[in-house]
C-alpha cells in the first residue's frame, strides 16, 4: 500500500479522529454539559469530512468567470454542510434548554446523581 | 391536480399550516385543532388520490423548481411512498381527533396550540421522508422528525419526561451522526446524492470498492438502527415512548420508528442493490438483530409492571419483524415487513390510545391499578383486547396476515429459524398481553377517578382505528395487490 496517500488526505483522518472522540465524549462524560459539547465535536467531523471531499486541490471558489479555463472547488458539499450546522444549532439549542430543565428541577447536571435521584 | 405535484405538494402544504399554527393559537385558540384536522384531512385526500394514480400509471418523480435530477431533488411518488403517506395521514388523522379532548388534560395547559404545530411538522418530516428521493434530503427530514419527535416527548411537561427526552435526543443525535457519516462516504464513493443516479455510479464501479461499501453501509443502517429502536441500539425508546402523553406515545410508536424502517428498505434496495449487498453479509447481521430484537422486546415486556412501559417494549419486538421482513431479501419478505409496517401502526397506535383511555380513568400508569377497567370502560376495554389479540396473531386479524407473510418468505429464501421465531414470538405475545387483559377484565373494579370514558371524540377514533385493522386482517387482498406491487418495484 502507498502510505503516502495519507500526507495528502489528512482531512479525512482527523475527522474521523474528530468523529469517535464526539462520541466518546457522549457516552463517557458524566456532565451534560460535555456531553452536548460531544455532539457538536462529532457533528464537526462530520463536516470537515464534507469539506474535504469537495475540495480538490488548486480550485479556485466556485465563481464563474466567462472565457477563462479555471479548476473549481466542488460547491455542493459546502452548501450541504450549511444545512449541517443549522441543524446542528438547533440540536444543541433544545439540548440546552432540556439541560437547564433538568437543573431545575433536579438540582443536579451529572448523570450518576442524576440517576440517582431518579430511583 | 397533476399527480406529480401531490407528494411535494402535501409536505408544503403541512408545513405551511405548521407554520401558521402558533399565530392561530395566540389570536384564535379555539381554531387550532379544527384547522389540524382539516389540513390533515386534507392531506388524506390527496395521498388517496396519489395512491390511485400510481396504482393506474407506476411511479412518479417530481423535481423541485424544475431542476432535473443530479442538481435538482428528486421527490418520489412510488408505490411505498404512496401506501406510507396514506397511513400517516390516517393515523396522524385520528390521533388528533383522540387528542382534541383529552390533548388539554394530559399536555402542559395551554399548550394546544404548540402541541398541534408540533403534531403537523412531524407529519410534514414523515411525509417528507417517505417520498425523499435524495440521500441530504433524508437527513434533513430524519432531523425534522428527530426534533419535532423529542419535543413531543416533552410536551406533558412535569418532571420525569426530562431525562427520558434527553436520551432520546443524545442517542437520537448520535444516530443522525452515523447516518450523515454515511451519506457523506456514499458521496465520496459516488458523486451523487440523488438516490437513482448514486445507485447507478454504484452498479458501475461499486464493486471495486468493497470496504468503502461496507463501511458507508454499516454507518448508515447503525444510525437507521438507533432511530427505529432495533435491538439492542433500543435503549432509548421504552423510556420516550413510555413517558409522552399517549397521543404523543401513539404517533411516535406507531408511525416514526416505522419510517425509518422505510429509508432503510430505500437504501438497500434503491440504492444498493441486492448483489452489491450479499457480498458484505449485512442480511445474516440484519437477521441475528432483528431475532434478537422480536425475543428480547417479548422478554423485557413480560416482566413490566408499567402498562405503556410494556407497550413499549412490544414496540421493540415489532420493529423486529419489520427487519427481519427487509433482512431476508426477497420480494414477500419485503411485503411482509410493508404489510407489518402498516398492520403494526394500526395496532400500536389503538393500543396506546385505548390505554390513555384506561389510564386516564384511573390515574395510574400501573397494570394492577387498572383492575376491572374493562368492565367500567367496556369499549375502550374492547378495543385494547383487539389490539392485544392481533398483536398475538389471532387469525382473522391483521397481525396473523404480517406473520404468515414473513415466515413464508423466511421459508422461501432457506432461513428456516424464521418459522419457530414467529410462533414463539406469538406465544410470547399471548404471554404478557392475557394477564393484562385478566386484570382488566376479570378483576374486581375499583372506583372510576373520573367520567373520561365518557367523551365521544376519542371513542370515535378509536373505532376508526379498529375499522382499520379489522379490513386489513378480514380483506387483505383490498390492500395486498398494491403493497405485492409496491414491494416489486422497491426491489426494482
Amino acid at each position: 500500500m502507498d502510505w503516502s496517500i495519507l500526507g495528502v488526505n489528512y482531512p479525512y483522518i482527523f475527522s474521523i479522529l474528530l468523529f469517535s472522540l464526539g462520541w466518546l465524549i457522549i457516552f463517557t462524560q458524566a456532565n451534560l454539559i460535555k456531553k452536548v459539547i460531544g455532539i457538536n465535536i462529532m457533528e464537526s467531523g462530520i463536516f470537515l469530512f464534507f469539506l474535504a471531499i469537495g475540495d480538490i486541490a488548486g480550485g479556485n471558489p466556485p465563481i464563474f468567470v466567462p472565457g477563462s479555463e479555471q479548476v473549481y472547488v466542488n460547491p455542493l458539499p459546502s452548501a450541504v454542510i450549511l444545512t449541517g450546522i443549522v441543524v446542528s444549532f438547533s440540536i444543541t439549542a433544545l439540548a440546552l434548554s432540556i439541560i437547564i430543565k433538568i437543573y431545575h428541577n433536579y438540582r443536579t447536571i451529572y448523570m450518576p446523581e442524576l440517576l440517582r435521584v431518579l430511583e | 391536480m397533476v399527480i406529480e405535484f401531490i407528494p411535494f405538494a402535501l409536505v408544503l402544504f403541512t408545513l405551511v399550516g405548521a407554520f401558521i399554527m402558533p399565530f392561530l393559537a395566540r389570536w384564535f385558540s379555539r381554531g387550532c385543532i379544527p384547522l389540524t384536522l382539516g389540513i390533515l384531512g386534507l392531506d388524506f385526500f390527496m395521498a388517496g388520490n396519489l395512491l390511485r394514480g400510481v396504482a393506474a400509471h407506476g411511479p412518479v418523480a417530481y423535481y423541485i423548481g424544475g431542476w432535473p435530477a443530479p442538481w435538482g431533488i428528486e421527490v418520489r411518488g412510488d408505490g411505498l411512498a404512496a401506501i406510507m403517506l396514506i397511513l400517516i395521514c390516517f393515523i396522524m388523522f385520528w390521533t388528533v381527533v383522540y387528542g382534541a379532548s383529552s390533548m388539554e388534560r394530559e399536555i402542559t395547559p395551554g399548550g394546544s396550540g404548540w402541541y398541534c404545530t408540533l403534531l403537523l411538522l412531524i407529519t410534514a418530516g414523515m411525509m417528507g421522508l417517505v417520498v425523499s428521493g435524495d440521500l441530504f434530503n433524508m437527513y434533513v427530514m430524519i432531523e425534522v422528525v428527530t426534533l419535532s419527535g423529542c419535543a413531543l416527548v416533552l410536551a406533558r411537561g412535569g418532571r420525569e419526561v426530562l431525562p427520558a427526552a434527553l436520551k432520546y435526543l443524545l442517542l437520537a443525535t448520535i444516530g443522525s451522526g452515523f447516518i450523515l457519516f454515511g451519506i457523506a462516504f456514499t458521496y465520496l464513493l459516488t458523486g451523487h446524492l440523488n438516490l437513482g443516479f448514486a445507485a447507478a455510479e454504484l452498479m458501475a464501479s461499486g464493486a471495486q470498492y468493497p470496504y468503502l461499501n461496507w463501511i458507508a453501509l454499516t454507518f448508515m443502517v447503525i444510525g437507521l438502527a438507533v432511530k427505529a429502536g432495533l435491538f439492542p441500539l433500543h435503549v432509548w425508546l421504552p423510556d420516550a415512548h413510555s413517558t409522552a402523553p399517549s397521543t404523543s406515545s401513539a404517533v411516535l410508536s406507531g408511525l416514526v420508528v416505522k419510517v425509518y424502517a422505510v429509508v432503510v428498505m430505500r437504501v438497500f434496495f434503491q440504492l444498493y442493490t441486492a448483489e452489491l449487498l450479499q457480498a458484505t453479509d449485512i442480511d445474516q447481521i440484519l437477521l441475528i438483530m432483528s431475532i434478537g430484537a422480536i425475543l428480547a422486546g417479548s422478554f423485557f415486556a413480560l416482566v413490566q409492571t408499567d402498562l405503556k412501559r410494556l407497550l413499549a417494549y412490544s414496540t421493540v419486538a415489532q420493529v423486529g419483524y419489520i427487519f427481519l421482513g427487509i433482512s431476508v431479501f426477497s420480494i414477500t419478505g419485503l411485503e411482509g415487513a410493508i404489510f407489518h409496517i402498516a398492520a403494526h401502526a394500526l395496532m400500536k397506535s389503538m393500543l396506546f390510545l385505548a390505554a390513555g383511555v384506561l389510564i386516564a380513568g384511573t390515574g395510574s400508569r400501573y397494570i394492577n391499578d387498572l383492575k376491572g377497567m374493562g368492565r367500567a370502560m367496556p369499549f375502550a376495554g374492547g378495543i385494547f383486547a383487539l389490539g392485544a389479540f392481533s398483536m398475538i396473531g389471532l387469525p382473522l386479524l391483521a397481525g396473523f396476515i404480517s406473520k404468515y407473510l414473513l415466515a413464508l418468505a423466511g421459508w422461501e429464501t432457506g432461513n428456516y429459524l424464521v418459522l419457530p421465531v414467529m410462533v414463539l414470538s406469538g406465544l410470547l405475545n399471548a404471554a404478557y398481553y392475557l394477564p393484562v387483559l385478566r386484570v382488566l377484565f376479570w378483576e374486581e373494579a375499583a372506583p372510576l377517578v373520573e367520567k373520561t370514558g365518557k367523551e365521544r371524540g376519542p371513542l370515535i377514533a378509536l373505532a376508526a382505528l379498529a375499522g382499520g385493522l379489522l379490513i386489513m386482517g378480514v380483506m387483505p387482498e383490498v390492500g395486498r395487490d398494491f403493497i405485492q406491487l409496491a414491494a416489486a418495484w422497491l426491489w426494482g
